[in-house]
């Protein structure tokens, strides 16, 4: 069941609009899979001027499937997405998982959100993480649940997000 | 030097650092303080400047780590 996305008018914000995504099954399958949209992740623009005055080549961003955690403070990528950008470490993080805290690398990347207008990042920052069994590739954290009001109908399998 | 030396040379810093720049970010590489910032992208900024694209630490000061729990994560 794939995920649909729609964008409308926000009820509540005059002129702005809201993601609604019908993630398909309802609601056991959004209490099954949570809430996963597609974002793109590239380095970021500071990096990428840099790289460019350089004359040096700009990886091209990586498109994937990312989950909503509120349990996570900052935006996390899969190695799988750090390796082939050639990102470079920027500080480290701990992350609290299943198995004891573990100290992870932090990155600078670019964030946006293919299809949507929700609002896009130019640098923020990306812990590196394991996702490789996951069927996502990225955790959207806390820093940019900041700037979003996500209403979660569990009952009927929607999400509607607007920032 | 490598990304690992500069860990541990903040950590030998951090309460240094803290008394005068709580909140604020340092810039380390090669075991030396860059300098301090009022925020991470004009810490990263400086470090692509000086050093060009490559491993810096860049560490809020005398913060806690935020709560982060990465629930799938095994």
């Amino acid at each position: 069941m794939g995920i649909q996305v729609q964008t409308r008018p926000d009820p509540k914000k005059p002129g702005q609009m809201q993601l609604a995504l019908a993630l398909g099954g309802g609601g056991a399958a959004l209490a099954t899979r949570g809430i996963i949209i597609n974002v793109s992740i590239g380095i970021d623009l500071t990096t990428a001027d840099a790289l460019r005055s350089l004359g040096q080549p700009i990886p091209n961003p990586i498109t994937c499937p990312a989950l909503v955690d509120t349990g996570a403070s900052i935006l996390a990528i899969d190695q799988s997405i750090a390796q082939p950008l050639n990102l470079k470490k920027r500080g480290i993080i701990t992350n609290h998982t299943a198995n004891g805290p573990r100290q992870c690398n932090l990155f600078a990347v670019a964030l946006s959100f293919p299809a949507t207008n929700l609002k896009s990042y130019d640098v923020i920052q990306a812990s590196e993480v394991d996702l490789s069994t996951q069927p996502f590739k990225c955790l959207i954290g806390r820093d940019v649940l900041s700037h979003w009001h996500v209403h979660y109908n569990g009952q009927f399998g929607t999400v509607s997000i607007a920032d | 030097m490598t990304f690992e030396e500069d860990i541990e040379y903040y950590k030998s810093i951090a309460k240094d650092l803290e008394k005068q720049h709580k909140g604020k970010f340092v810039l380390i590489k090669d075991k030396a303080n860059i300098g301090i910032f009022s925020s991470f992208d004009d810490a990263h900024k400086e470090a692509l400047k000086r050093f060009g694209n490559t491993d810096v630490l860049i560490a809020q000061i005398g913060t806690d780590s935020p709560l982060n729990y990465l629930a799938p994560v095994v």
